[in-house]
């Protein structure tokens, strides 16, 4: 190999190297770290001139975007990694030991590998751009930052700041960055070049002191919390907490960075250090946890492109017909990301309620700081309130290019709708529908063009749901399913194409889950044990708590539409009547105040189960079979992933990706389990048949595994290589 | 009698044809009520807004926007370019704020009308906005000079910064501040000219308390009715100007005064109430609305801005603004079918006492050559409500005069409106639309 080109040293002794890997985006893989040692072995270590090196990028939005998870991925025996990481760790170790100033002046994401390659420098500069976010993403991916991030970071902003950023792993902009000690100097992009050779300059020169020096002067309630044994005991407590809470205990990756962080705090020596935190980071490396993690990470990379060629046109214009919940939720996300929203409703008392909703979402962004006044007076502006009374709708809707409807279920409605819309609209328009009970093709037999006429189903509440079930009939022409995608994407979520069947794919998935919940209360299994066995399972929530959520009417209609659809034996087993009694004594869930849960209206998160309600349950018991915890995951858990292998068996999904990255975007799918089929392969296909097999003896022909399933388990295969 | 079309308006002869496309307002609210947590800047986006969504012009189009206010809120200075920016109108389209007391949206929409007769533009936003839901309530002189100076205290330890801002300070100075509501220059508020003038004019409390009811009792009706459906926006989905009270003589006339006591005439119902609103119009030469396929509702043909002595004609400007903008186009009070006068404060009192102005012979002989302006039809003034029972907010009623005109025009197929408006310092404005035959 030819010797890296040399990096241009100022007259006063600053190196400038720039990072330039072979891709758009600069991330650490073994080749970039390779080039990186040679480069500093040949032209920075042995060369006298060079008394500090500046690490900037050569490219336009990107510092370091993170490790490449794929050379991760690739090495099938983890325990491989170890030597390679104290490779990279050996690279920064040998930075610092030529004891010269080394200043990172970063622009655009700093991710990972790449923050943590910043924090190894005596100075860090960053751009005030807009697309300048730091952070330590690697819990997202069942990991830990194992290039001394989790060393490295506490000691420069502090330990309780540097667990938030590494539990979460969240991004930090320029300002808090700034403000939380993250970087020493923050200006525009332009002059970022400048102001890092200047510091270089300064810590040269001595103007600027080295390190240890703590830039920061830290606050003494920090100091009391960070510094001293009671403070230090509270603090872990409250981390212990949040991480219970927001991950019920079920990922290690959080427990193994306190660790390291612990570990860290008890002052050994810093290679002791560095070599307990890569050992933990080759334990995740090799759990199930960051492999099913690093499979979604994936999927939603895959998914971001599709395979129906590129829209006819691009959408800037959007009509959402219906103000409701739904419409409002679309209207919110679309005009969010820019585009022209059309809303319209019956009446202004219609539109009044769904902007209440929008305007109220974005003023907690604003209260929050994580929109600016500006981007909430032009989302605001972005959105076109309409009714049948506007004088110009008609005239708005001349310039649509999409229109989404979320008006009530009823296919007459929605047919009156596609034709009065059908007069306004431009031909090239595409008419997308949020049903999610009546066929596509049924929809769109009401349209003058139908080839225009795609589904777009959204999950409530659509700003925080992350899936949409793109559902092209057999007639939709590529561009508008295309169209559809694209617009979807760029609304924040993470489409897959579905066939246009009852339910299509989530709510086809939760009809047999549903079934067999009143299946089990039916067989004695309490509510509690119900949510509890869910939750521990890996579900955010338990099928009880979803049901109340969703709505007892909503979940009921769509077990009741479910099994007078096409699923046959599948949706039976159970006994629906417990959901229906219930809507006829008002009991709908959280929206009435009583569900199966009583909520209390002062406090939105109190809730309890009525003696009422547990009388009501008592008597929906046929025999008490005494479930354990056990049977209800098994039971639940083995009807909703069996549907969703029966899907790819029918071709309703396109993969294995598409199901998994469906249930968990759509359902809350334990994402630890990768989704129904990463858990499959996981827990064995063949044992899986065999556990279904033995319920379908004792409870039924509803727990017989599909063809395909059964097909695998034959053959040994997995459904994710 | 008027001059021939083609002529009429400036002198500049061939100058282009303006035309008010559409107007929208919303709704007029009293101070402290349903946009009690806006600010003028938000009121006025939104007014852009809504102009926008009822019109479907496409945002890209527009050359200008310019916008009157008049208590200025000094975090957004030209209100005009915050506004515009906010209401995702393209940053690249530019903006001014202009004031002129009340007649500061009539100076907006004039200033449009202008700049498309000179070719500079073709399509202009011109409003106005107004809140009293918030004012800038101030240190007092005093105090400012002592924080001002403070910096340069501050270097002489916290003591000496102390002792900089506490010497000489009395605690009349930590009073606050809030914006004055007399005049500057003569020092008189203008409920107490306005006084002085119905005197003049021999104007009764009697006949401005029925003014009164007629004002609230035709702008309740004009909502009843619809008249003002699509031209006051909603917000949050109501339409409802809350400033419209049905009343009675019984109860106006039972009100003591309340600014010239014990004897004076104007009340807290006669005179207009603290109001919030923003109000848009849409201005275009006549040939750009063609081309984007609009229905003009009428012409802009003349106007006139003048001024007179603040101490003794405060409320009079109109009278001489009609008189010159009907004498340049050869027209007589006859002509006018649609009259649209929008007095300050003391609604009630100013128009009937300039009434009685345009048709005082003596006033006439004094100033126009004996030719008197000539008298009003009431049956044909601020038939769906005026400022009184709508509600004055300062900058943007002048907005609203000019739709309510010209859509009066249309709907009355009347030929001819006159506009009157008065303003603090003795300004007064007047502006003739004529109707647009689509």
């Amino acid at each position: 190999r030819p010797p890296p080109p040399s990096p241009q040293v100022t007259p006063s002794g600053v190196a400038l190297v720039r990072l330039d890997g072979p891709k758009a985006m600069n991330t650490i893989s073994f080749e970039f770290s390779a080039a990186a040692k040679r480069l500093w072995s040949t032209q920075i270590e042995p060369n006298p001139a060079v008394k500090a090196v500046v690490f900037i990028s050569a490219k336009a939005n990107n510092f370091i975007a993170g490790a490449d998870i794929q050379d991760i991925k690739n090495v099938d025996d983890k325990q491989e990694l170890l030597p390679i990481i104290e490779d990279g760790v050996d690279f920064f170790k040998a930075m610092k030991a030529k004891k010269i100033p080394l200043v990172a002046a970063v622009n655009g994401a700093c991710m990972g590998g790449g923050l943590e390659w910043a924090l190894w420098c005596d100075y860090r500069v960053c751009s005030d751009s807009a697309a300048t976010k730091m952070s330590l993403p690697e819990v997202k991916l069942g990991l830990l930052p194992g290039f001394g991030g989790t060393q490295n970071l506490f000691e420069l902003v502090g330990v309780q700041a540097a667990m938030d950023m590494m539990l979460t792993g969240k991004d930090i902009r320029p300002a808090k960055a700034k403000k939380m000690g993250l970087v020493d100097i923050v200006c525009s992009p332009h002059a970022l070049e400048h102001n890092a050779i200047a510091a270089a300059e300064d810590l040269i020169s001595g103007a600027v002191k080295m390190p240890p020096v703590p830039r920061k002067k830290k606050s003494w309630m920090n100091w009391a919390i960070e510094d001293t044994p009671p403070g230090q005991s509270k603090m872990w407590e409250t981390i212990n907490k949040m991480v219970m809470k927001n991950t019920n205990g079920v990922y290690p990756a959080p427990f193994a960075i306190i660790d390291c962080v612990k570990n860290g705090l008890k002052g050994g020596s810093m290679d002791d250090r560095l070599k307990f935190e890569r050992e933990k980071f080759v334990e995740l490396a090799a759990t199930n946890e960051s492999a099913s993690l690093i499979g979604i990470f994936d999927g939603m990379t895959a998914l971001k492109k599709h395979s129906f060629g590129k829209p006819e046109r691009k959408t800037g214009t959007i009509a959402v017909l219906g103000a409701g919940l739904m419409g409002a939720g679309i209207a919110q996300v679309s005009a969010e990301k820019g585009y022209k929203v059309l809303l319209k409703d019956k009446n202004a008392a219609g539109i009044a309620n769904g902007e209440k909703y929008i305007f109220g979402n974005w003023d907690k962004k604003l209260k929050r700081k994580t929109m600016t006044m500006h981007k909430h007076n032009q989302n605001t502006s972005n959105i076109v309130p309409l009714d049948d009374s506007s004088p110009s709708w008609k005239k708005q809707f001349g310039s649509a290019d999409m229109v989404i409807e979320a008006v009530f279920e009823d296919i007459n409605l929605k047919h009156a709708v596609i034709k009065e819309m059908e007069e306004h609209i431009p031909e090239h328009c595409v008419f997308a529908t949020n049903t999610s009970a009546i066929p596509i093709a049924d929809i769109a037999k009401g349209s003058k063009r139908p080839e225009n006429v795609v589904g777009m189903h959204y999950f409530s509440p659509v700003p925080s749901m992350p899936l949409l079930e793109i559902i092209p009939h057999a007639g939709t022409s590529d561009a508008a399913t295309a169209a559809a995608c694209d617009v979807g994407t760029k609304q924040g979520k993470t489409c897959i194409a579905v066939k246009d069947v009852p339910g299509f794919y989530v709510n086809r998935c939760l009809g047999p889950f549903l079934v067999e919940v009143s299946a089990l209360a039916r067989d004695g299994a309490s509510l509690e044990l119900l949510d509890k066995s869910m939750l521990n399972f890996g579900m955010p929530v338990g099928p009880v708590t979803l049901a109340d959520e969703v709505g007892i009417d909503v979940a009921g209609k769509v077990a009741g539409f479910l099994s007078d659809a096409d699923m046959g034996v599948r949706m039976t087993g159970g006994d629906i009547s417990l959901m229906e009694e219930m809507v006829a004594k008002g009991w709908l869930g959280r929206k009435a105040g009583q569900g199966f849960y009583t909520y209390d209206p002062k406090n939105p998160k109190k809730k309890t189960i009525s003696a009422e309600v547990k009388q009501y349950a008592k008597d929906f018991i046929k025999e008490d079979k005494g479930l354990t915890e056990e049977d209800v995951q098994n039971r639940i858990v083995s009807r909703f992933v069996n549907e969703a292998v029966m899907c790819l068996q029918d071709e309703i999904i396109a993969s294995p990706v598409d199901g998994d990255i469906g249930l968990i975007f759509g359902t809350g799918f334990a994402p630890f389990r990768g989704g129904p089929f990463r858990y499959l392969d996981t827990y064995g296909i063949d044992k899986y048949v065999a556990m279904m097999n033995k319920y379908a003896e004792t409870e039924g022909p509803q727990f017989e595994p599909c063809q395909l399933m059964k097909d695998m388990a034959a053959s040994g295969k997995k459904f994710h290589n | 009698m008027y001059r021939s079309l083609s002529t009429a308006g400036k002198a500049m002869g061939a100058a282009r044809n303006v035309v008010v496309v559409d107007g929208i307002r919303m709704p007029f609210a009293m101070q402290s009520s349903i946009y009690n947590d806006l600010m003028a800047v938000d009121l006025s986006r939104l007014s852009l807004k809504a102009l926008l969504t009822k019109t479907a012009l496409d945002p890209a189009l527009i050359d200008y926007v310019t916008i009157g206010t008049v208590i200025q809120e000094t975090k957004t200075s030209n209100i005009a370019r915050e506004a515009t920016m906010g209401a995702g109108i393209p940053l690249t389209v530019p903006s001014h704020t202009i004031t002129q007391a009340c007649i500061s949206s009539n100076i907006a929409i004039c200033t449009a009308a202008e700049k498309i007769m000179a070719g500079q533009a073709d399509i202009i936003i011109a409003g106005g906005v107004e809140t009293f839901s918030d004012v800038p309530i101030r240190f007092s002189r005093k105090v400012r000079q002592k924080l001002i100076g403070m910096p340069k205290a501050m270097k002489k330890g916290p003591m000496g910064a102390a002792s900089h801002f506490f010497k000489g300070l009395k605690a009349a100075d930590l009073a606050p501040e809030a914006p004055a509501i007399a005049n500057f220059t003569t020092g008189e508020v203008m409920g107490v000219s306005s006084d002085r003038l119905s005197s003049k004019f021999g104007v009764s409390r009697q006949e401005m308390d029925e003014f009164t009811v007629l004002s609230h009792s035709n702008a309740g009706k004009a909502h009843a009715e619809g008249w003002y459906e699509g031209d006051v926006m909603p917000y949050k989905g109501s339409t409802e100007e809350n400033g419209i009270k049905a009343s009675t003589m019984e109860k106006v006339s039972k009100l003591k005064p309340a600014f010239v006591k014990p004897y004076g005439t104007h009340t807290a119902a006669n005179s207009s109430f603290l109001t919030d609103g923003a109000s848009a119009s849409l201005i275009m030469s006549e040939e750009k609305a063609l081309e984007l396929g609009y229905k003009p509702m009428s012409y802009i043909r003349d106007w006139a801005f003048v001024a007179c002595d603040p101490f003794e004609e405060l409320l009079l400007g109109p009278t001489y603004g009609a008189e010159k903008c009907l004498r340049s186009m050869g027209l007589n009070m006859d002509d006018i079918g649609v009259f649209e006068v929008r007095p300050r404060r003391d609604a009630s009192e100013a128009s009937t006492k300039r009434r009685n102005a345009m048709d005082s012979q003596a006033f006439a002989d004094k100033n126009f050559n004996g030719k008197k302006v000539g008298q009003i039809d009431r049956s044909k003034m601020n038939t769906k409500g005026g400022s009184l029972s709508l509600g004055h907010p300062f900058g943007a009623t002048g907005s609203r005069l000019v739709t309510n005109a010209s859509r009066r025009l249309q709907a009355e197929e009347e030929r001819f409106a006159l506009l009157a408006a008065c303003a603090d310092g003795g300004l007064g404005h007047a502006c003739i639309l004529e109707r647009y035959d689509n």
